[in-house]
């Protein structure tokens, strides 16, 4: 478990259950989304261990710790996957093709002219 | 002749395009990327509506330049972040390659590529030639390739609309 931390958990700052706390706590529950997605994860003892040592540091259930953690680094991943970075010479290249925008070619407006008449030609 | 999303009515279990990982994209994950808003697949279909003759699929990325020289720099939006839409994967039918289908599928995703950059800032396109014959259609219609990143290209949405604008369209 790549456990990176979660720093935004609500879940730290929430007051602790007790007695007088708990009607207005139900009552917030009846507005939560409904949670019926499932993931099972194996874990060693010692694994497991580790990730239950944290969540008492956190004050947190392993339940939301896990949940949390996993959240951020899966957030994370998809941000990088989203996010493209190119070398000085490919920027180079999109920056050139921004500011001296090449003229549309023969191929190119020819293809269009197909597909704007719905016409098929023999080729790629 | 138009391409539509991607629905549960068509055929996607026959469709065979001789790259088994673009085949299973379209069986497996297609549908769920599209519910998930993770990439939208659309696809040209044949008369019986619902043999698929080809497909292809569109995601959002966020390119970052690198340094740029000083002479350019002046020329660009400060921000060096440029909003691209990705059409990531593109793929003809077996029985129908051949026939122009992967050019009419290409300028259709530019078509959808400049209407959804009305929209939604994208100045750039983005394509993935895994096929050879794509790759030599991408550069004759005007793309740029990537020296660090193989098999992709790009075209600015400025060029792409002025590709369709020459040929005629409204």
């Amino acid at each position: 478990m790549a456990a990176r931390t979660g720093k935004n958990s609500k879940s730290r700052t929430r007051p602790r259950k007790t007695a007088a706390s708990k009607t207005p706590r139900r009552k917030a529950r009846r507005d939560r989304p409904v949670k019926s997605g499932r993931v099972e994860v194996r874990l060693t003892i010692e694994q497991k261990r580790i990730v239950e040592q944290a969540s008492i540091i956190r004050g947190m259930t392993v339940s939301s710790f896990v949940t949390n953690s996993v959240l951020e680094d899966a957030r994370a991943t998809i941000e990088e996957e989203r996010e493209i970075k190119l070398n000085a010479e490919d920027s180079r290249r999109v920056a050139e093709a921004f500011i001296n925008p090449p003229a549309p070619t023969k191929t190119a407006v020819e293809a269009a002219k197909d597909y704007l008449a719905g016409r098929l030609r023999p080729g790629f | 002749m138009r391409t539509e999303p991607l629905a549960r009515k068509h055929d996607r279990a026959s469709f065979s395009c001789g790259v088994p990982a673009l085949d299973d994209y379209l069986k497996t994950y297609a549908l769920q990327n599209a519910k998930n808003h993770s990439a939208a697949t659309f696809v040209l279909l044949a008369d019986d509506s619902r043999t698929i003759h080809g497909f292809y699929s569109l995601t959002s990325r966020h390119v970052l330049l690198d340094e740029l020289p000083d002479e350019i720099r002046p020329r660009l939006p400060k921000y060096p972040e440029v909003g691209a839409t990705l059409i990531g994967r593109l793929a003809v039918n077996i029985a129908y390659q051949g026939q122009g289908i992967g050019r009419l599928l290409v300028m259709d995703a530019l078509d959808r590529c400049i209407r959804a950059a009305a929209e939604v800032a994208s100045a750039l396109i983005l394509v993935d030639a895994k096929d050879p014959g794509a790759a030599e259609f991408y550069l004759a219609c005007g793309f740029t390739s990537f020296k660090g990143i193989p098999d992709r290209l790009f075209i600015t949405t400025r060029q792409a609309a002025e590709i369709l604008k020459q040929a005629g369209a409204p």
